[in-house]
């Protein structure tokens, strides 16, 4: 009768522990899923050093402040663990790539039991400044006309300056016998122009404040009178 | 054994004949609810293989909308824009037609000299960003999506792409003159009449 007990005291210990293990396996195999985030430039290379912000943006605490934050490895990647079910939204501080500044702003969806693979090109956070130029006088396209996008929140121009920010910028172009020029620049960001002369200089600046979206295009006239 | 609570989703855009449309991107939307609104989020956007197929792999159970902007059929930039709903342990596979999102624009002219329905009268339908006034048309004969002539009763019956905005241009079908233009947009599925008139 003792030996009886003792099997049956066994086997209710022994079921005890096994359910006890399963149901912890469960709930790890049931809730929560993981993301690998990698950063690249335009030639898909990882860019290392860079702070990613995560933000549950459904979250009725503080939407606006993250969750969890990561510096990108050698490699370009950041890993976050035991993520809920949900939508995520992932930022940058912002970054500097061919002599631009970026800030990535994007979701993503976390599913439970799977690690999340995504890749992202700093520079795909760009979009494209349509812009034409018209005389101001006669509304004819000007042709061969430097246009030059500068974001006024890094950018003080002045009579000065201006030659080196022309110079310096990447975010520029000539118009064609249409008086279009077409410009990709970093999404999200203001810019204003400057519109020379390309042999003569004639300079001029302030031409209002411009933005664009991601991988959106804009259109934009810009009306000249001192050339 | 399978312990996630995700569904899968496949989606594929196909012409009128059911032939897959390659390369086209399509976005993935979800939305999120605050307090104040009701935003539409972009979680993930990729292009179609060769068959027009997208897979979103894992996915949590909702419903979302798929949106594409640069499917092109005969020339057309068709707007798909489709809910699907994601339930867990199911891999969801939806095709869809690019011309189905259609609406049916029924274009009624009249002379205003006569009061009179006129016939023969040439309508173009324009995408309104490829639209620039002419006086006799050329470029926008060209730029036009779908076209039609009116018949004796001053009617063209038009299938036009839906979810956009186009112009509608008539035109002298002997001189080639500019008559008239306005702007219209049609629903999907929907059919609108449009009435327009022009002194000759």
């Amino acid at each position: 009768m003792k030996g009886y007990f003792f099997i049956v005291l066994t086997l209710l210990i022994a079921t005890a522990s096994c359910e006890k293990e399963v149901v912890v396996k469960l709930a790890e195999g049931e809730i929560t899923g993981k993301l690998n985030y990698k950063l690249t430039d335009d030639t898909g290379k990882g860019l290392s050093g860079l702070k990613v912000y995560i933000y549950n943006p459904g979250s009725k605490q503080d939407p606006n402040s993250p969750i969890d934050s990561a510096i990108t490895s050698s490699v370009g990647e950041v890993n976050f663990t035991d993520l809920l079910p949900n939508n995520y939204q992932l930022k940058t501080d912002s970054i500097k790539l061919n002599n631009n500044d970026y800030s990535v702003d994007e979701y993503v969806q976390i599913t439970a039991g799977i690690e999340r693979k995504k890749t992202t090109k700093v520079t795909d956070f760009s979009g494209t400044l349509i812009i034409r130029l018209l005389s101001y006088e006669t509304r004819t396209p000007i042709q061969d006309q430097g246009v030059v996008a500068f974001p006024v929140n890094k950018i003080h121009v002045t009579s000065d300056n201006i030659a080196d920010v022309v110079k310096s910028s990447t975010l520029k172009g000539l118009t064609d016998k249409n008086g279009y020029v077409s410009l990709k620049v970093p999404a999200n960001q203001i810019f204003d122009f400057i519109v020379h002369h390309k042999t003569y200089g004639n300079y001029g600046w302030g031409f209002g404040s411009y933005q664009v979206a991601k991988g959106k295009t804009l259109n934009i006239t810009l009306y000249s009178s001192f050339l | 054994m399978s312990l996630s609570n995700s569904g899968k989703l496949t989606y594929k855009l196909t012409d009128a004949n059911g032939k897959g449309l390659s390369n086209v991107k399509i976005s993935l939307f979800d939305h999120l609810d605050s307090y104040y609104a009701s935003n539409s989020i972009l979680i993930d956007e990729r292009r179609t293989d060769g068959n027009g197929q997208v897979d979103f792999g894992d996915l949590n159970p909702k419903s979302y909308l798929i949106v594409a902007d640069s499917a092109k059929v005969n020339n057309v930039n068709y707007t798909v824009r489709d809910y699907v709903q994601v339930t867990t342990g199911m891999t969801k596979n939806k095709e869809t037609k690019v011309t189905d999102f259609s609406g049916t624009l029924v274009v009624k002219v009249t002379s205003y000299n006569t009061n009179q329905p006129a016939k023969n009268i040439g309508v173009l339908i324009i995408p309104v960003n490829n639209y620039e006034y002419e006086q006799y048309i050329s470029k926008n004969l060209a730029n036009a999506e779908f076209k039609g002539v009116t018949g004796e009763n001053g009617i063209a019956t038009l299938k036009i792409a839906s979810g956009k905005d186009y112009v509608v241009l008539l035109y002298n079908t002997t001189t080639l003159s500019n008559l008239n233009w306005g702007t219209t947009s049609i629903q999907k599925g929907m059919t609108m009449n449009y009435f327009a008139g022009f002194y000759q």
